[in-house]
């Protein structure tokens, strides 16, 4: 399955991590990988986040946008860097 | 001021006037503060009571619906209630106390993670964590509950810190207008060539027609277009029942009108929907024909379950309004006129059993057409969509997304708080009756002038009507013979009430009900193997519906 990463700005609050990977399991896309840093100075915490998946990723960029700590987020797919790469 | 009395004050001055909750160890602070509250607050006989009535309450009134509960088993009945407002998308805003800050962790005494248990299930959540968070955690769940599409937040508050001494004042603040400007005038122009183009559209009409406040806009569309319409279960009401193109509900026990019309026609526009599977049957069978525009103010309910041609986000009354124009189709609207003349319900039962369809029609003959009517989920729920006609959508209230049995009772117990001067008639089963009987209680204590209609067929009926169909009559765990006397059970309450068992029975039963001033519960015996039809089995086209089958 192809590997789609998801780079995300949150606002640090101690829910967020849950909530997020909630909505993931719950839309039924398998967590590959994921990793988090504070941002002290904007209060911030930055998030990578990579599931396989053959389903739309637009579509759980739209509920994970919904969770209200969650400010941004860009998807990059891994397989087509790679390509391009 | 303590923690707790700020709390009553942010909530007074948020303009709320009633709220549903049950005490215990954890909100004590917060209900030592309602003793001296102008808020009247209802004491449920228990939370999942609370929860509903606080739906009821918000969707009957179109405000947020109040609940509270203890920390542990208090929060847990909580649950239900809330995972119902978050599928219906109803704003509620509910209040769990917690175990205090330096027991939090060490598996006290009622102790649960209530945040962890309710993140499935609120729109936000938060623990305050000092005094001075409160004003803005509670500002911020009243702003997410009514923003968007609508919903649910949780606030569990620590008892240390509703019993903190703080210093704070609150003032609401001044609202600001924060609708994004939506550039939709390119989408909305596609939609428009669409629609011109289109020789047989139909409007699919769902909940978040009323929640947008939309309903004159839509019927002005309507009007304007003489679309033929159908409606989700939660979409009942926004639609005139009495409009001429109207062709009912859709889905598993849609009209057989609305569900061939949808699978004929060529364009579908969904409105305030979210092609709930059912309503959908088989999804890679619906509309299938059909090019779809979908207006939501939920942008994850676009392209979720079905793919638009042209999706428009945002504000649904003034975005229909813009595709208001006369329609060339009528070749078109006379078909589905005369489908839906073909397909009327009919009332003739032989025998003298009663017939629920037409007990329930009877009954949308004889109530106010401002009643608001409440279900619970089962037969007589589909029974109550197909045959009373709802002439505003905050005039149905019925468990959609999770089909929450116990639903009924203590939403018609909000929904009556909120509009007093309203009917409101709680239709029932028995089985759904028993989930949440003890709410009989609240009838009393404040008699609250509910109308109960229990529609009793001694089963789990719709189950029981499944094991039938589709389980080979293997009727598991559907016998409900040994229910109750419901008559003597509501006379325990104090609440008058009456059984009736033949059909020439119906019309003065309902007609002493509605007269009387006080709660009543109407007892009404019906044959165990009478059916909901039509029905859609589960993942079949719409178009394949069964009609009747021999009991």
């Amino acid at each position: 399955m192809p590997l789609q990463t998801f780079k995300i700005t949150a606002r640090q609050q101690p829910l967020v991590m849950e909530r997020l990977l909630q909505v993931v399991r719950y839309r039924c896309f398998t967590l590959h990988s994921v990793s988090m840093f504070p941002n002290n100075a904007d209060d911030e915490l930055s998030i990578e986040l990579s599931v396989d998946t053959d389903k739309s990723v637009e579509n759980l960029k739209k509920q994970l946008l919904k969770i209200i700590d969650i400010k941004q987020i860009t998807v990059e797919d891994q397989a087509r860097q790679k390509i391009i790469a | 001021m303590t923690g707790a009395e700020l709390v009553l004050k942010i909530l007074e001055q948020h303009g709320v006037d009633s709220m549903f909750g049950y005490p215990g160890g954890a909100i004590m602070p917060i209900y030592d503060a309602i003793y001296d509250s102008p808020i009247k607050h209802y004491l449920c006989r228990h939370e999942q009571g609370a929860a509903f009535s606080a739906v009821g309450y918000a969707r009957a009134s179109k405000k947020v619906g109040v609940c509270l509960a203890t920390s542990g088993p208090g929060a847990t009945n909580l649950i239900t209630g809330l995972a119902d407002a978050m599928s219906d998308s109803v704003p509620v805003v509910a209040i769990t106390g917690q175990v205090s800050t330096k027991a939090m962790g060490s598996d006290a005494f009622q102790e649960v993670d209530i945040i962890g248990l309710s993140l499935a299930v609120t729109k936000h959540c938060v623990q305050i964590s000092s005094v001075d968070e409160l004003p803005a955690a509670i500002e911020e769940a009243f702003a997410i509950a009514l923003s968007g599409r609508m919903g649910p937040v949780l606030i569990d508050i620590p008892k240390d810190i509703q019993l903190a001494a703080t210093d704070l004042d609150y003032t609401k603040p001044e609202t600001c207008d924060d609708l994004d400007a939506q550039q939709v005038s390119s989408l909305l122009e596609q939609a428009k060539q669409l629609l011109a183009a289109a020789q047989k559209p139909i409007l699919y009409v769902g909940g978040g027609v009323g929640m947008a406040n939309a309903v004159t806009e839509v019927r002005d569309f309507i009007n304007a277009t003489g679309i033929p319409t159908v409606s989700t279960l939660k979409g009942l009401g926004a639609v005139n029942p009495e409009q001429s193109n109207y062709l009912g509900m859709l889905g598993m026990h849609g009209t057989k009108a609305a569900n061939i019309a949808v699978q004929q026609c060529d364009l579908l526009i969904a409105v305030g929907a979210r092609f709930d599977d059912r309503v959908t049957g088989k999804i890679a069978e619906f509309a299938k024909h059909a090019k779809v525009i979908h207006f939501d103010i939920d942008q994850a309910e676009i392209n979720k379950v079905r793919v638009a041609d042209v999706a428009v986000l945002g504000n649904l009354a003034a975005n229909i309004n813009v595709l208001a124009t006369s329609l060339a189709i009528k070749p078109w609207q006379e078909h589905c006129q005369q489908m839906a003349q073909d397909f009327a319900w009919r009332y003739d039962h032989p025998g003298s059993k009663i017939f629920a369809p037409a007990l329930l029609k009877t009954m949308s003959d004889l109530m106010p057409n401002s009643s608001v009517v409440t279900t619970d989920v089962g037969q007589h729920q589909m029974w109550a969509a197909q045959h009373v006609a709802i002439h505003q959508p905050e005039n149905f209230l019925s468990s959609g997304g999770q089909g929450a049995m116990g639903f009924g009772l203590p939403a018609a117990i909000g929904a009556q708080v909120s509009r007093p001067d309203d009917t409101v008639i709680a239709i029932s089963g028995d089985g759904s009756f028993m989930m949440n009987v003890q709410e009989l209680g609240t009838l009393k204590r404040y008699n609250i002038p509910v109308k109960i209609v229990l529609i009793d067929n001694s089963r789990l009926g719709m189950v029981r009507q499944w094991q039938q169909l589709f389980f080979q009559e293997r009727y598991s765990e559907t016998d409900l013979s040994d229910n109750p006397d419901f008559v003597m059970l509501a006379r325990a309450f104090d609440i008058k009430a009456q059984e009736i068992t033949d059909k020439q029975q119906i019309q003065s039963a309902l007609t002493e009900m509605l007269a009387h001033d006080g709660p009543y519960l109407l007892h009404v015996r019906i044959d165990e193997m009478d059916n909901v039809w039509p029905l859609v089995p589960p993942e079949t086209a719409n178009e394949s519906m069964l009609e009747s089958v021999k009991s």
